[in-house]
């Protein structure tokens, strides 16, 4: 890696105690994000990736649990910290947006005084008026035509898209180092989606951001990530620059994702992953995507398959990876 | 979701139908652009914009009329009680007093109690509610085991008890009348805060749990501003409902202390007091106990009204009381 990571995750483990036993939704999971650069963390419901990013935030609740590896942010462990600390860190130097915007927004709270809250619980010492101007600016920066009328709206009053900029706003409201966007398009059409992720990366680019976008949707990792990490039960499966995983995916997980995307011209048929996900409460014998793997032999039973280095920065947790 | 797509109403009501089918405990929130729907909901209302009306004329009638009326000390001793007329609409009572007069001075003090109560009760209930709700675990159990204990407890022979103690000294504060309307209010506050502390509890349960609340945590939010900004605007219905029922219950158990003779204490006029003074004269003088309890029946039976009325209005899907 050129420059020296912005935020690392170690070997980071979360579970959930439940009545139905110990639930490992994230078991090792490592990656790192350097300044400016845009992370994708791709993987179906349940596969630990938005439990990584909560994680990371210092927002995981009871019963879930960080039991083992860290999260630095400059080389600063972030899990030991105490709540007053965190919060600190939280909208100043590590901000998240969320999936569905018409939650996210409080619905009681005109969206102005919404963004101006986001900058006057980093600094009281801002006056409401200067919040208030400052917060038009930042949603004329997100794209929100009449911003200076538009701050008297109630949430309900926006479309999706237009809730979600206002989340944007309020996520980039103290020119946060890194971005966390949980799937951020997901709940918006198709049309509306495009133009965030542009958002998405202009602001990336004007502030300098490093970006971890969430994702299920390949689609949106292609044209807006470096790298691509690819998270199945808890674990990362393959890893690498977007080409590379793109062009050749060396793990048969990433294989079944890119041939269930549908293509543009709409030839060809999808091809669905069969089976589904392994309960993360059971103990897992192997390679957690076996009984789902058209590639599975004997030896996949053995162990758990470790990442392995296959090429320049583009590793792949699969016994077969190099043959497939 | 399809639903998705679709006008900005469509998507609204999408989106309440989801929260009403999917979600029962899901506390519907006040969108403060709803105020003007509530607003509108509530004027037409019948009952519960004459209830208003009414509610509006008694307190104008108590804090305004009162000084049109016939002084309510003025005694003419040679006169004996006499029943309603014209110079005395409510008649006399034993000390030929003017009884309308002594109704609204009466009022005055009864509503201030009321009110009183209401508000600081309330301000008692959502102070432990949200704070048991947002919290959880043990300090939830503390609280709400508190609660269940308080709510128990049977409150008019322990009201009486502590009436009678009279006057408490409070060091450097000076003394506590408990008799006194204040003393009254503080007793009567302790008592009622436990239906909205368990309402609270259970909104902010719910509305915890809600996005926007990780919303606001991933900008740096504390927990107190949470509180604050984000969960209690959103039970305002449920606390504007319950306040009024307060005032409601206040207005009885004022009137049920004073008429066992525990509430506030003559001279001082109160509505119980009036009521519980002339009851032994009911054949003989009945309008000193039929107009007292008239009023006190419409005032409470007007706060009902409105309150359910503010509960229409509010949050037409939510049954409010614990």
């Amino acid at each position: 890696m050129s420059s020296a990571p912005l935020l690392e995750v170690d070997s980071l483990r979360v579970e959930f105690k439940t009545d139905a036993g110990t639930v490992r939704a994230v078991d090792g999971v490592s990656l790192s994000l350097a300044p400016g650069e845009r992370v994708a963390v791709v993987g179906e419901s349940g596969s630990g990736k938005t439990v990584t990013a909560l994680a990371v935030m210092g927002l995981l609740e009871p019963p879930g649990n960080i039991t083992g590896g860290d999260v630095r942010l400059d080389g600063r462990s972030l899990p030991p910290l105490p709540d007053n600390e965190y919060r600190r860190i939280r909208g100043r130097d590590i901000a998240m947006v969320f999936q569905d915007p018409m939650s996210a927004l409080n619905p009681a709270i005109r969206v102005g005084a919404q963004v101006a809250e986001a900058i006057t619980v980093h600094d009281p010492s801002v006056s409401r008026a200067a919040a208030r101007r400052r917060a038009v600016e930042l949603l004329e920066r997100v794209g929100i035509a009449a911003a200076a009328q538009r701050v008297r709206d109630y949430p309900h009053q926006l479309s999706g898209g237009m809730r979600q900029r206002v989340l944007l706003a309020m996520a980039l409201a103290n020119s946060p180092r890194v971005l966390i966007a949980d799937e951020p398009t997901t709940a918006l059409d198709v049309t509306t989606q495009a133009q965030i992720l542009e958002l998405l990366d202009s602001s990336r680019a004007d502030l300098g951001l490093s970006v971890l976008l969430v994702t299920h949707d390949l689609g949106v990792v292609a044209g807006h990530a470096d790298r691509v990490v690819v998270m199945y039960a808890g674990r990362i499966v393959e890893e690498g620059g977007v080409q590379q995983v793109f062009a050749s995916p060396r793990h048969p997980y990433t294989r079944g994702l890119l041939a269930s995307v549908p293509t543009a011209n709409g030839r060809g048929s999808l091809t669905p992953i069969p089976g589904a996900p392994p309960d993360l409460s059971q103990v897992l014998v192997g390679c957690p995507f076996h009984p789902r793997c058209a590639f599975a032999e004997a030896q996949c039973l053995d162990a758990v398959p470790p990442l392995v280095e296959l090429a320049d920065g583009h590793c792949a947790a699969c016994v077969r990876a190099r043959e497939i | 979701m399809s639903m998705r797509v679709g006008d900005e109403s469509g998507r609204a009501r999408a989106e309440s139908m989801d929260a009403g089918l999917l979600a029962p405990e899901v506390v519907p929130t006040i969108a403060a652009g709803q105020w003007q729907t509530a607003l509108r909901r509530f004027r037409r209302h019948r009952v519960a914009m004459t209830a208003l009306a009414f509610l509006v004329f008694m307190v104008l009638a108590c804090y305004v009329g009162a000084h049109f009326a016939p002084s309510p000390t003025e005694q003419h001793l040679t006169e004996p009680p006499s029943g309603p007329s014209w110079s005395h609409w409510f008649g006399t009572d034993e000390l030929s007093r003017d009884e309308l007069s002594r109704v609204l001075h009466g009022g005055q003090v009864s509503l201030r109690v009321a009110f009183g109560v209401a508000i600081l009760s309330t301000v008692l209930g959502v102070v432990i509610g949200a704070l048991a709700g947002f919290y959880r675990g043990w300090l939830d159990e503390l609280l709400m085991r508190f609660t269940d204990f308080w709510i128990a407890l049977p409150a008019l022979p322990i009201l009486a008890v502590v009436v009678s103690i009279g006057t408490i000294d409070l060091g450097p504060l000076g003394t506590l009348d408990l008799g006194s309307p204040f003393g009254i209010t503080l007793l009567l506050s302790l008592l009622l805060w436990g239906s909205i502390a368990r309402v609270v509890r259970g909104a902010t349960l719910s509305l915890r749990e809600r996005e926007f609340v990780d919303a606001s945590r991933t900008i740096g939010a504390s927990n107190t501003r949470i509180i604050v900004r984000h969960v209690l605007p959103n039970c305002f219905g449920l606390i504007a409902v319950n306040a009024t029922l307060v005032v409601a219950e206040a207005i009885l158990v004022e009137t049920t202390l004073s008429f066992l003779g525990f509430g506030i204490q003559p001279p001082t006029p109160s509505w119980g007091n009036l009521l519980a003074n002339s009851i032994d004269n009911l054949e003989d003088q009945w309008w000193l106990t039929v107009f007292p309890g008239l009023v006190i029946f419409l005032t409470v039976l007007a706060v009902n009204f409105l309150g359910d009325g503010l509960r229409d209005a509010l949050d037409p899907r939510q049954p409010v009381r614990a």
